[in-house]
């Protein structure tokens, strides 16, 4: 038991206390690009989000996120599973961070986001960003964050140590006032988190999602819920039960682990496995996951066009390119035999990176109809760099072609 | 097509046929066995390639069977089974396609470098080769200069916009990139893993490349199949492979970097052999079988006459492995 205990209340604690605390918590609500949408269009409530005029340039998380689960779940207790439903029809961009959510919101990518999470919001603000948040008056789901020593630590001192460092004074200021964290703290003498943000949080919110403790109208003091998420936290509890009675400090091999130590078999395996998906081993086996394939005609399309469209693009540039490099007089060109070897040497992740701002300057001219072939045809004309870069593909499958063995001595000797 | 015989485009020439004619009539088809067979090459590889479509698709919701797998594995609930069902699917494919490839490569009997040598002729352009040298550079840039130059000019920026504004030009990121503890260790380990990859590489990829090329084991061509098995394997799927299979795997380097060395290693295993075997296949086996004929033992062979002959090739893999490891972010993406 930390001796730093006393300084939570029960509620945010484990119980019994002595296994985790709540290190902060997370609210999310929702952020706008203030280019794009006025203050009076923002939306006011999370129905607004549901707005036909969103559709397209709403960004959401990924289904794995924590935040997105209780956001998932505590609008769905308010509003049922249709409106979930209705959400999906504004055709949401996903995302695993926040820092893409909010890059993309800065940019304009996107005009607002449905899960703005304040913390990132804070730190986009001070970097300039035109973003605003809105604390919607139907609630703002937050999400407690949990830390914990496991029972099987390689180092249980020095994991017991850190615990008491997050609890203490020290430990609470620091995740308040990290800029990547910057979580509110309910630990009962927290200092107030980022004094002077100018955030006014509305009386609806404070009736059904906790209530403020210090100066009343503002976040930015240590926020005290406990809100509609308290599902999740008891969810983290069964998880970390689990962890401390049977697993090991090595949790995560519940969902996927199998049996045997080959990779690939391990694949074959899970795609025979129709059973229960987290039961293991498996308790049934067949080929409906096969089935389950052809559920997505539409990817497989796409991966067809993406290969067949950068086969052709790599052929098309592998042969020109030969053909100006080893058959003309072309000026430097063993100089540009050498360099055709970079884009190997780059890693499609940056290729990625650097068309974005061509991809910006393309949504200027944007047509609907040409979108997905451009996306096809972007992700193509990245990905044949990585086939050995196309002309030298070209060169060495040429390469192959002898037909005579006679020596000509046309600009040099022979070699 | 640097080692394709003019004489043919010549004589093409010679009766009359013009350059462009020669070219579709000539060129085109004697390459075009070799074009079949880097196309197939190309298309197994496109089929499971995955980071360019992870950035570039996802957010505008195209996805590709690759980033498909990625996205059932990711969300809530997995479907793991599903995402197998897919990823062997792919390997099956891909396997497919490679075995294609070998067969047309190995088809042209005229394979290996010999000692014929011509020059290929070169063609005077005239002043149309400041216009081929302008598609060189235009090339060059769009496929290096482009990426590098955004990458700068983000790495100048608070907020990655487009368009700049005077407030939003800093050099914080660097400091950060220079002081932050996260990518220090990051570069380490990169550094760690690049030279353990090359190094642990080479000298298995030689004894490898030796075994199936130059050792009479039977069995030699079941191996070379084994090792060029990861070729056919979209790097996603075994990824996630390797992830489950040493959770439970009793020897702990899960989680290390250990882990991350052995993936590298399996992953660039075609890469190193195919590289070492290609200077291998150069040098006669005369030289030594002559040793042996001098009584030499097999490991003093090996370190007298095999090795520096084989140098030039061996430091190009250990560079090549070196390069790989360190600019692909592989194991996971491709």
């Amino acid at each position: 038991m930390s001796p730093e205990t006393p300084a939570y209340k029960a509620d945010h604690l484990s119980s019994p206390a002595g296994s985790f605390f709540w290190t902060g918590v997370d609210p999310a609500g929702i952020a706008y690009n203030t280019t794009k949408v006025s203050a009076a269009d923002a939306p006011k409530t999370w129905q607004d989000i549901l707005n036909p005029r969103w559709k397209g340039s709403i960004s959401c998380k990924i289904s794995a996120s924590g935040l997105q689960f209780v956001q998932w779940y505590t609008l769905r207790k308010l509003y049922g599973a249709g409106f979930w439903k209705e959400f999906a029809k504004q055709n949401p961009h996903a995302f695993d961070s926040r820092v893409q959510l909010f890059d993309r919101l800065a940019k304009g990518d996107d005009t607002i986001t449905a899960i703005g999470e304040y913390p990132a919001y804070i730190l986009f603000k001070d970097k300039g960003a035109k973003v605003e948040f809105v604390a919607p008056a139907d609630g703002l789901p937050a999400t407690p964050l949990i830390v914990g020593a496991v029972s099987k630590a390689p180092h249980p001192e020095a994991a017991k140590l850190f615990v008491d460092w997050a609890m203490s004074k020290r430990g609470q200021a620091w995740y308040q006032t990290n800029p990547n964290l910057y979580y509110g703290s309910v630990r009962t003498d927290a200092p107030p988190m980022r004094p002077g943000c100018g955030w006014v949080i509305s009386s609806c919110s404070t009736r059904r999602l906790g209530r403020l403790r210090g100066e009343p109208r503002c976040l930015c003091q240590g926020m005290e819920t406990h809100c509609s998420a308290c599902e999740r936290s008891s969810r983290a509890i069964c998880e970390i039960a689990n962890l401390r009675s049977a697993d090991g400090w090595v949790w995560s091999c519940g969902r996927c682990g199998g049996t045997g130590p080959v990779p690939g078999l391990l694949s074959f395996q899970a795609a025979l496995d129709v059973g229960d998906p987290q039961v293991r081993p498996p308790t049934a086996y067949g080929f409906d996951n096969f089935n389950g394939i052809f559920q997505y005609p539409q990817i497989l399309l796409n991966t067809l066009t993406v290969s067949v469209a950068a086969t052709v693009m790599a052929l098309l540039f592998g042969f020109v390119m030969a053909w100006i490099l080893t058959r003309t007089n072309v000026p430097g060109r063993y100089l540009f035999e050498q360099l055709m070897a970079v884009p190997y040497y780059l890693t499609p992740l940056l290729g990625g990176a650097g068309l974005e701002p061509a991809r910006l300057a393309r949504k200027r001219l944007h047509q609907p109809g040409l979108a997905r072939h451009s996306a096809a045809l972007a992700i193509s004309s990245i990905s044949i760099r990585r086939t050995e870069s196309p002309g030298h593909g070209a060169v060495r499958g040429l390469r192959r072609i002898r037909h005579d063995s006679r020596c000509y001595e046309v600009d040099g000797p022979c070699a | 097509m640097k080692s394709m015989d003019p004489a043919l485009e010549e004589a093409s020439q010679i009766i009359g046929a013009s350059r462009l004619r020669t070219m579709l009539r000539i060129t085109l088809p004697l390459v075009i066995p070799g074009v079949l067979g880097a196309a197939i090459f190309v298309f197994a590889e496109m089929l499971g390639s995955f980071a360019a479509a992870l950035v570039l698709g996802t957010p505008n919701r195209y996805y590709v069977i690759t980033t498909a797998i990625y996205q059932l594995v990711q969300q809530y609930p997995p479907k793991i089974q599903v995402a197998a069902a897919m990823g062997v699917s792919l390997f099956a494919v891909m396997f497919f396609m490679l075995f294609l490839y070998r067969r047309i490569v190995m088809a042209g009997s005229y394979v290996t470098i010999t000692g014929k040598a011509f020059r290929p002729r070169v063609a005077d352009v005239g002043p149309l080769r400041y216009m081929l040298l302008g598609v060189c550079v235009l090339y060059l840039l769009a496929a290096v200069g482009l990426p590098l130059v955004t990458l700068l000019y983000a790495s100048l920026q608070k907020i990655a916009v487009a368009f700049p504004t005077a407030e939003n030009w800093t050099l914080e990121n660097f400091r950060v990139a220079m002081t932050m503890n996260a990518v220090r260790s990051a570069l380490t380990n990169s550094l760690l893993l690049g030279f353990g990859t090359a190094t642990i590489g080479v000298v298995l990829m030689g004894l490898l490349a030796w075994l199936i090329y130059r050792s009479r084991l039977p069995g030699s061509g079941l191996i070379e199949y084994v090792v060029m098995f990861p070729q056919a394997v979209p790097r996603l799927v075994f990824a996630f492979g390797l992830m489950c299979a040493w959770v439970v795997f009793p020897i702990p380097i899960y989680g290390t970097l250990w882990l991350l060395l052995l993936a590298y290693l399996t992953v660039f295993l075609p890469l190193g052999v195919r590289t070492i075997a290609g200077v291998m296949l150069q040098i006669d086996k005369s030289l030594e079988e002559c040793a042996q004929m001098c009584g030499a033992p097999w490991a003093f062979r090996v370190r007298t006459v095999t090795i520096p002959l084989l140098m030039p090739g061996l430091i190009a893999a250990w560079l090549l492995l070196f390069i790989a490891s360190i600019a692909s972010s592989a194991p996971l993406s491709c």
